[in-house]
C-alpha cells in the first residue's frame, strides 16, 4: 500500500530558485526510503515539503492520497511527523515533558488540563519502544547524544504518524549510536508497517538499511530504486564527483561502499591501477573482454580477461598485448564453477559461466597481488553487472572469479594452473566434493 | 503561590506611612470587593478610607503590573527561545513611552479624557508600534523567523529610543516628570488606572493561558511545533497580540519596570520547571507578587520619601536571582 506519493514537486526558496526539481517518487507501508545526495542538492528541502513546512512550487505530496495541502495542522501532525536537522532545545525540559510535546494535536480544551490516560499510554510506549522510559525525569539537556535522538524519536512516535520524515538523525552519533537508533528505526518500520524517510548523508548506512533509495544531484531525481541498483561506482563518481568505490558483501544484499583515503608515499601508495580500458569481442560461443589495467606506481600494464561462457565446451584465446598468447581449453577438469541460485548446479556443458582471467607477471609482491585482485574483482563484477547479467548480483563474485599467477607471454601448462577460490574457499570445495561424487 | 499572594496582598496594604492594623485592612479589602459581606467599617473610618482609596488600587496597581510584565516575560522568553528576551524586547514598551514622554512634554491634554490622556495615548502608542513591527516582519518575509523579529524589535527599540532622549533633550520643567515616569511607578494612580489595566489584562491573560501546550512545542524551534500540529503562524500572532497587550497596558499605567518581566520568569523555571502549563500562571502570580513587594519597600523603606519601585525591582530581584541561579547549577554539577 502506498503511503506517500510525491508528484513532480518543484520548489525553492525565492521566484527562480528550484532547490527541488520535479521530484516524484513513492513510499509504501512498512518501507524504509533513504535521501541521498551531495550537500544542496535538495534533500533537506524535499523533506520540508514533505512534512508541510515548505510550500511546494508546484506538484502535490499525498498522504494515503490526500493532498497535503488539505490537512489541517493538527491532522497533518497526526499524518507525519517530522524530525528537523538541527532541533536544539532551549529550556530544562525532562525526556517526559519532550515526549509529550508530540501529542499536542491530540489534545483539546482551552484550559491545559491534565494529560488523560490514553495520552499518557502512548508516551509511555513511545518511550519503551524507544528503551528512554528509564529517563524519563531526567534532564533532556543531561542526555547523551544517542538518548537524545531517541527520545526526540519518541516525541515523534508520539503522534502516532503514518510517515517518519527524519532529516540526518544520526548526525553527530558515535558508530555505537548510529547502529543503534538505525536499528531502532528500522525494526519499528518493520513492525509497525508504517512508512519512514530518512536523508542519509552516510551512503553506506543507506545501502545497508534502505529498501529503496532516491539519489537526488541538482535537486533532480537521480535514481531511485534498491540500494544495488542505486549504488554504482559510475553513478556515485559522477554525482559525488569522488572516486567511489562499490562491491558485494556477501552475507547482506547491500553493497559495500568504499574508498582509499591518500597514503604514505612508499607505501603500497598507488599500487590499485587507476586506469581501465577494455575491449569486448564476441567468439564462438564465449565473450570476451580483455582488461588492460595500467598501475602507476609499477608503471605496467596488467592483463586480464573476462569471460562469459556460454558452453564449456570450447576454447577461450586468452591474448596479451593484443597478440593471441594463449589458447585454453575447457574441460571439466578445469573447475570452472557457476553456483545457480538457489541450489548449488555445477555447469560444465551447460548453462552460463562468467569468470575473471588474470593475467600476472611472476615476481611480484603478494600484497600488490592481492590488491590487484581485489580491483579485478570489482571490475569484473562492474562488467558483469553493466551487461544486465542479473543472475550474477549478489555473490557473483565469489564463483566467477578465478585467477590464476602466469607469466606473460608464456604459454601455462595446464597441470601449473593455480586456482585461487577467493572468499569462498570451502564453498566452492563443497560443490567440488558435489560434482566428483555425482559424476564420479 | 495563591495564599503568598494573598499574604503579600493584605501585608502591603497595611503597611505604609500610616500603619493599618491587620484586621482593618482585611476587612476594608473584603468590603471593597464583596459589599454585601456583613463586614462594618464604622470605627475605623479613616483608616479604611486610605486603604480603600489609597493603598488598595495602588497595591493592585502593581499586582496587576507585575504580573502582566511576569507573563507577558515568560511568553516572550518561550516563544523567542531566547533567554534574555523581557516584554521589552519587540520594542511595544518603547512606542508606549515615547507616547508617555510626548504627552509630558507637550502637554497634552484630550479633552473628555483630562489626566487620563497620558495612559490613553501610550497604550495607543503601543499598539502603533507593535502593528508597525509586524507589518515590517511580515513583509520582509512571509514565513517569518523569530531571530527576524527580535532584530525588528531592535530596530524599532533604537528608532524610537532616539525620539525619547530628542525629547528628554529638549525638555525643561518637564525632565524630572519625564524621567520620574521612565523609571516607573505605581504611585498615585488611583482607581482609574487599575480600571485601565484590568482590560488589557484580562485580553492577555485569556489570549495567552490557553497557549501553554504550544509554547511548549515551541521549545524545539518552529518547525518542530508545526511538525506536532501547531498552527505556528496563527499562533504565534496571538501570543505577540496577547503579550503585546499586556506590555502596553503595563507601561501605560505605571511607566517602564524593569526586571520583573526578564526575571520572574527565569525563577519560577528554576523552582518549577520549564513546562509552561505551570510557567505560565506561576509567572503571572510570581510577578505581582514580586512587584507588591518592591512597591511596599519602595513606600516604606525611605518614608515619607518614596524610592522609584523599577530601582527596588532591580535592587532586590538581582541578588536573589543570582543566588537561585547559584545554588541551581551548583546542585547539577553535584
Amino acid at each position: 500500500m502506498v503511503v506517500v506519493q510525491v508528484e513532480n514537486v518543484t520548489a525553492g526558496y525565492g521566484k527562480r530558485s528550484k532547490v527541488v526539481d520535479r521530484v516524484s517518487f513513492n513510499v509504501r507501508a512498512g518501507e524504509m526510503i533513504g535521501i541521498v545526495g551531495p550537500n544542496g542538492s535538495g534533500k533537506s528541502t524535499l523533506l520540508r515539503v514533505m512534512a508541510g513546512l515548505h510550500e511546494a512550487a508546484s506538484g502535490s505530496v499525498r498522504y494515503k492520497n490526500i493532498p497535503l495541502s488539505s490537512f489541517t495542522s493538527s491532522q497533518r501532525a497526526k499524518t507525519v511527523a517530522y524530525l528537523p536537522q538541527f532541533d536544539e532545545l532551549t529550556a530544562a525540559y525532562s525526556a517526559r515533558q519532550v515526549v509529550e510535546i508530540g501529542r499536542y494535536a491530540y489534545q483539546h480544551g482551552l484550559w491545559p488540563a491534565a494529560n488523560n490516560k490514553e495520552d499518557e499510554q502512548v508516551i509511555q510506549n513511545a518511550m519503551q519502544q524507544m528503551q528512554v522510559w528509564s529517563k524519563r525525569f531526567h534532564s533532556f539537556h543531561a542526555l547523551s547524544g544517542g538518548e537524545k535522538q531517541r527520545v526526540l524519536l519518541a516525541r515523534l512516535l508520539a503522534q502516532e504518524p503514518e510517515c517518519l520524515l527524519l532529516d540526518e538523525p544520526t548526525n553527530h552519533l558515535d558508530i555505537h549510536y548510529r547502529i543503534e537508533l538505525l536499528n531502532y528505526i528500522r525494526s519499528w518500520t518493520l513492525e509497525e508497517k508504517r512508512a519512514v524517510v530518512v536523508v542519509m548523508h552516510d551512503i553506506q548506512a543507506a545501502a545497508l538499511y534502505c529498501d529503496r533509495v532516491l539519489m537526488l544531484s541538482q535537486g533532480r531525481v537521480e535514481a531511485f530504486d534498491e540500494p544495488t541498483a542505486v549504488f554504482t561506482e559510475s553513478r556515485l563518481a559522477q554525482v559525488y564527483q569522488a572516486d567511489i568505490h562499490v562491491s558485494l558483501q556477501h552475507e547482506i544484499k547491500a553493497p559495500a561502499v568504499h574508498w582509499r583515503p591518500p597514503q604514505p608515499e612508499g607505501n603500497g601508495a598507488d599500487d590499485v591501477p587507476l586506469s581501465w580500458s577494455e575491449t569486448a569481442h564476441r567468439m564462438e560461443a564465449v565473450s570476451h573482454t580483455a582488461l588492460n589495467v595500467y598501475a602507476p606506481s609499477l608503471k605496467k600494464l596488467v592483463y586480464g580477461s573476462v569471460f562469459f561462457v556460454d558452453t564449456i565446451n570450447g576454447a577461450v584465446h586468452i591474448s596479451a598485448d593484443g597478440e593471441l598468447t594463449h589458447t585454453i581449453q575447457f574441460s571439466p577438469d578445469m573447475h570452472v564453477w557457476r553456483k545457480s541460485t538457489g541450489s548449488r548446479e555445477a555447469v560444465f556443458g551447460s548453462g552460463q559461466s562468467c569468470f575473471l582471467w588474470l593475467h600476472m607477471a611472476e615476481g611480484w609482491p603478494a600484497q600488490e597481488i592481492s590488491s590487484l585482485q581485489l580491483y579485478m574483482q570489482r571490475k569484473a563484477f562492474e562488467w558483469m553487472h553493466d551487461r544486465g547479467y542479473t543472475g550474477l548480483s549478489h555473490g557473483a563474485l565469489e564463483e566467477v572469479i578465478v585467477t590464476a599467477p602466469v607469466k606473460k607471454n608464456e604459454a601455462i601448462p595446464e597441470e601449473q594452473l593455480h586456482w585461487h577460490y577467493l572468499h569462498i574457499g570451502e564453498l566452492i570445495e563443497s560443490v567440488l566434493d558435489d560434482y566428483n561424487s555425482a559424476s564420479g | 503561590m495563591l495564599a503568598a499572594f494573598t499574604g503579600v496582598l493584605l501585608l502591603a496594604v497595611s503597611a505604609g506611612s500610616v500603619a493599618v492594623p491587620l484586621s482593618v485592612s482585611i476587612r476594608a479589602v473584603l468590603i471593597q470587593f464583596f459589599p454585601f459581606l456583613p463586614v462594618s467599617l464604622e470605627t475605623e473610618a479613616g483608616a479604611a478610607a486610605i486603604i480603600q482609596e489609597v493603598r488598595l488600587p495602588r497595591v493592585l496597581l502593581a499586582s496587576a503590573v507585575g504580573g502582566a510584565l511576569g507573563l507577558a516575560g515568560a511568553v516572550f522568553q518561550g516563544l523567542l527561545r531566547n533567554p534574555l528576551a523581557d516584554p521589552y524586547t519587540l520594542g511595544v514598551s518603547s512606542g508606549s513611552s515615547l507616547g508617555a514622554v510626548a504627552v509630558l512634554y507637550f502637554g497634552w491634554q484630550i479633552p473628555l479624557l483630562g489626566g487620563f490622556t497620558l495612559p490613553v495615548v501610550s497604550i495607543i502608542c503601543g499598539f502603533l508600534t507593535l502593528a508597525v513591527l509586524l507589518l515590517f516582519v511580515y513583509s520582509v518575509e512571509r514565513a517569518v523567523r523569530t531571530e527576524t523579529m527580535i532584530l525588528a524589535g531592535i530596530i524599532i527599540t533604537a528608532f524610537l529610543s532616539a525620539f525619547m532622549s530628542l525629547l528628554i533633550a529638549f525638555s525643561g520643567e518637564e525632565l524630572r516628570q519625564i524621567i520620574q515616569w521612565l523609571l516607573g511607578s505605581v504611585s498615585r494612580r488611583g482607581w482609574d488606572y487599575f480600571q485601565l489595566i484590568v482590560p488589557c489584562l484580562l485580553v492577555g491573560v485569556l489570549l495567552l493561558l490557553p497557549q501553554a501546550r504550544a509554547l511548549n512545542a515551541f521549545a524545539f524551534g518552529e518547525d518542530s511545533a508545526s511538525s506536532v500540529g501547531v498552527n505556528v503562524a496563527r499562533t504565534r500572532l496571538l501570543l505577540l497580540i496577547g503579550a503585546s497587550v499586556l506590555t502596553g497596558g503595563a507601561v501605560a499605567v505605571s511607566g517602564t519596570i524593569g526586571f520583573v518581566g526578564l526575571v520572574i520568569p527565569h525563577m519560577i523555571r528554576l523552582l518549577w520547571g520549564p513546562d509552561h502549563k505551570h510557567l505560565l500562571p506561576l509567572s503571572f502570580i510570581g510577578g505581582a507578587v514580586f512587584l507588591m513587594l518592591a512597591d511596599l519597600i519602595a513606600r516604606t523603606a525611605a518614608s515619607p520619601a518614596e524610592v522609584p519601585v523599577g530601582v527596588i525591582t532591580a535592587l532586590a530581584g538581582a541578588p536573589v536571582f543570582a543566588l537561585l541561579l547559584f545554588y541551581q547549577r551548583r546542585r547539577r554539577w553535584q
